[in-house]
């Protein structure tokens, strides 16, 4: 996105400054867990400013702000699978040579594993998969999260599993086990 | 061993990708500009909301208590059907109230079956309309009203 001209004018309101301090400290981290989801790094940045865009507007009626990542998250999210299930000319069309020209995408990445692996799945699996395994939640947290059941969230997880298992085959065992997470 | 730990590798391998550029001060700008909207629609529908109840309320204090309608009297109605033909026939046609006219009772059935419509104006209007013959033709069954001589009276139903 482009930086424009700033249209602020007048006096801000209270909480602007608690809020900008959130957002340098989690726009990295929600862009990551939306770029998961929809495997496009632009639909991220928008996904984000939605997100952090309604968080604002929230952000006066939230009552406990030690829940914020979490609520953050599940904006993400339910945009996301918002945007997915909105019929197919209302979305926005991501073209090769957009309007606005951002800053060029990162080159030494031109299409990671985990994108590919994540393409093939549906959107809701995909939200399953990267809430449980990427996010580190437990069940009970996705389902809250996506508004289902636990049952769902683990049909939906070994169906996505399966899916990936199946697909990246032989790539997926020489994977480095990650230390800390 | 976490049997999903090959998952959990997978979902390491995430990219940081290019540099943010979403910047906290444009979406508080839009924040602002969406807050602003809101409060001005909903300061409008408070408004229009109040003026609505104001006016409701006007009407139906002004429609309970204003004066109450003049009371009108009763209109003459069928009461001048009655009473009007009783006083001039016997004064206007002495002869053709005798029973001279039973003969003629199947014609004037006839021209009253043809034309009914006048036969109930000129009931209503009650003096006035003794210039033209048909309707002295069509007034003569009544006077014989209950004597004894129902087919003037029946023949037009």
């Amino acid at each position: 996105m482009v930086s424009r001209s700033r249209p602020r004018s007048g006096q801000g309101s209270p909480w602007d400054g608690e809020f900008a301090r959130y957002f340098g400290e989690r726009a990295h981290s929600l862009r990551a867990t939306a770029y998961l989801l929809c495997g496009d790094w632009h639909r991220a940045e928008d996904l984000t400013q939605s997100a952090l865009l309604k968080l604002y507007l929230a952000w006066p009626r939230l009552a406990r702000h030690d829940a914020l990542d979490a609520y953050a998250r599940k904006v993400v999210l339910r945009t996301f699978l918002a945007e997915n299930r909105r019929s197919r000319w209302k979305r926005e069309r991501l073209t090769d040579a957009p309007p606005e020209v951002a800053a060029p995408a990162a080159a030494d990445e031109p299409d990671p594993l985990i994108s590919r692996a994540l393409s093939v799945l549906a959107p809701r699996q995909r939200a399953v998969l990267v809430l449980r395994y990427f996010e580190d939640l437990s069940v009970e947290e996705t389902a809250e999260a996506l508004g289902c059941s636990t049952g769902t969230v683990k049909s939906q997880a070994a169906r996505g599993l399966a899916t990936l298992r199946t697909r990246l085959g032989p790539h997926l065992g020489a994977l480095p086990v990650p230390e800390g997470r | 061993m976490d049997p999903d730990d090959d998952i959990r590798a997978l979902f390491s391998q995430a990219p940081d990708g290019p540099p943010l550029e979403l910047d906290p001060d444009d979406v508080i700008a839009r924040g602002s500009v969406v807050r602003r909207r809101r409060k001005r629609w909903a300061v409008a529908g408070s408004s229009a909301a109040t003026v609505a109840v104001l006016v409701v309320a006007g009407l139906a204090v002004g429609h309970r208590g204003g004066p109450p309608p003049p009371v009108e009297p009763a209109g003459p109605g069928l009461a001048t059907v009655s009473s009007s033909p009783a006083p001039h026939p016997p004064n206007q046609r002495p002869s053709t109230a005798t029973p001279s006219d039973a003969p003629r009772s199947p014609a004037s059935q006839r021209g009253t079956s043809a034309v009914p419509p006048p036969r109930v104006s000129q009931s209503r209007t009650a003096g006035p309309p003794r210039e033209t013959p048909s309707t002295t033709t069509q007034r003569t069954p009544e006077p014989p009203r209950g004597k004894g001589n129902p087919t003037p009276t029946t023949a037009p139903g």
